[in-house]
């Protein structure tokens, strides 16, 4: 399986002791998410709704691409990709 | 003896520390920067526990032992991918959801508005409204069916904020028999220690709410008008527990029998003009200091105005079996027009009692008198959405 990293953003990497950098593994984006979640299960709540699937505010990024919501989760990828979580932001006083 | 307040804001916590003189405050913040921090509690064996949220990463419960380091739970409360949502709540999930993933009517936990130790216990309420109880310190939590799936549930109509399950209130004499406040579906009462509920609103005003001027989808079928109770705050005693004082959107109340039968309790309080032209008082924030058995509240302005009424910050005193209110200004001030939440008020149990509230500007006011005098504590936080206080 390829080895890939993934970075967190700050705010979330305040619930694992603020490890911002994760080795995975993982055909697809997906598997490695699933890979993450699996050796840090306090961010499945914060990855995935109780649907199962990602929650619509969280964004990941494969190298420099953006892995568009669902689809994004079967993309392939190879040893040494990057995967970097970013959080969606926007305007508006329901946010903040 | 010492004293420990977790106030929740918008981005993060703070903690403020005393000792049991409570005339200087050490404040310690922001803890857990970034994230919307909803309630607090702490259980028998000390353990201190926050509840957190994100619009982007959900809600979850943190945990400490000496209030500055905190670790997260990994399993919090959740739903099923099989729990229908509520039509009207499902409203406000849809409405935050651009990229258009959420494509059927399922429940979600959004907020944590409520956490609760009783005894080796642990019980949240949650937004979309339910209750969740743990036995294992929050390592696990399974839903409480006979409230979750109630069978009005179809028709509880959600405020402004959404359907949210705030208030859990419980009797020391009787563990099993316990009140939940939910916005804005009302009071529920279980004796049977969460296996059935009744809803307990008689005597309160409801709301009610056209089916077709909602446009809401998803109400059972031949529903065509819905009444609802919004249930701002409730505060009791627990070792007096069938003694309750509920303020709601339409008026402050109070029940002497558990809930079975309410009554306005206003004498003294501002009656307010709302915004659909009825009058009576308006507010959220109430508590029930114990040891001096004194009520306090917080009225606002009104459903249009939610500050105090021409912004004079005033906190308003009852004593329990009183028939009515008197304001106290001490060390409040006559120009705050921010809000007061209705989780932004407690009381820390100590003889002489020491109480507690902060303002949607951030301000944080304490008393070591029961409330008959207030000082500002020096500092200014984010939106305060919740006050939690603890004698240490």
């Amino acid at each position: 399986m390829p080895a890939v990293t993934i970075q967190l953003p700050a705010v979330l990497a305040q619930m694992v002791e603020g490890q911002r950098v994760f080795e995975v593994s993982g055909a697809t984006i997906g598997e490695a998410l699933e890979d993450l979640v699996t050796q840090r299960p306090a961010l499945r709540v914060h990855l995935f709704d109780e649907s199962g699937g990602m929650r619509p505010h969280v964004l990941c990024f494969h190298n420099d691409d953006y892995a568009r919501g669902i689809e994004g989760l079967s993309w392939p990828i190879a040893a040494g990709d990057r995967l970097t979580i970013l959080n969606s932001i926007a305007g508006g006083a329901l946010a903040g | 003896m010492s004293v420990a307040v977790i106030v929740g804001t918008d981005k993060g916590a703070a903690v403020l520390r005393s000792d049991d003189a409570r005339e200087r405050w050490e404040v310690d913040a922001l803890q857990l920067p970034g994230w919307k921090v909803t309630a607090a509690t702490r259980d028998s064996q000390g353990r201190f526990y926050a509840a957190v949220s994100s619009v982007v990463y959900g809600a979850a419960v943190v945990v400490s032992d000496d209030l500055k380091t905190w670790r997260q739970l990994e399993h919090p409360p959740h739903y099923e991918p099989t729990d229908r949502g509520n039509p009207g709540h499902y409203r406000f999930i849809r409405g935050m959801d651009f990229p258009a993933i959420y494509t059927e009517q399922r429940r979600y936990i959004d907020q944590i508005w409520k956490l609760k130790a009783v005894g080796d216990v642990l019980y949240t309420g949650v937004s979309e409204a339910g209750l969740f109880r743990s036995n294992d310190r929050g390592e696990s939590w399974e839903p409480v069916r006979g409230l979750n799936e109630h069978p009005t549930r179809e028709v509880w109509l959600p405020g402004a904020g959404g359907l949210g399950l705030h208030t859990i209130l419980v009797d020391d004499d009787d563990p099993r028999r316990m009140w939940v406040g939910i916005s804005s579906a009302g009071v529920f009462r279980t004796d049977d220690g969460g296996e059935t509920w009744e809803q307990k609103d008689d005597g309160v005003a409801p709301d009610i709410a056209q089916v077709d001027e909602l446009g809401l989808q998803g109400m059972p079928q031949g529903v065509t008008s819905i009444e609802s109770w919004c249930a701002h705050g409730l505060a009791s005693d627990p070792s007096n527990a069938n003694l309750i004082y509920r303020q709601d959107h339409f008026g402050m109340h109070v029940t002497q029998d558990g809930g079975d039968h309410w009554e306005l309790l206003e004498s003294g309080l501002p009656v307010v003009e709302l915004g659909n032209g009825r009058h009576c008082v308006f507010g959220f924030a109430i508590a029930l200091d114990p040891a001096s058995q004194t009520v306090l509240s917080i009225p606002l302005g009104g459903d249009n105005m939610r500050y105090p009424l021409d912004g004079k910050l005033r906190v308003y005193r009852t004593h329990v079996g009183d028939e009515s209110w008197e304001a106290t200004n001490r060390g409040l001030p006559d120009d705050c027009f921010a809000s007061i939440l209705r989780g932004a008020i407690d009381v820390d149990g100590l003889d002489p009692g020491g109480a507690y509230f902060g303002t949607t500007a951030g301000t944080i006011y304490a008393s070591r008198d029961a409330g008959e005098s207030w000082t500002q504590i020096p500092a200014t936080l984010p939106r305060i959405l919740s006050v939690d206080a603890f004698a240490l």
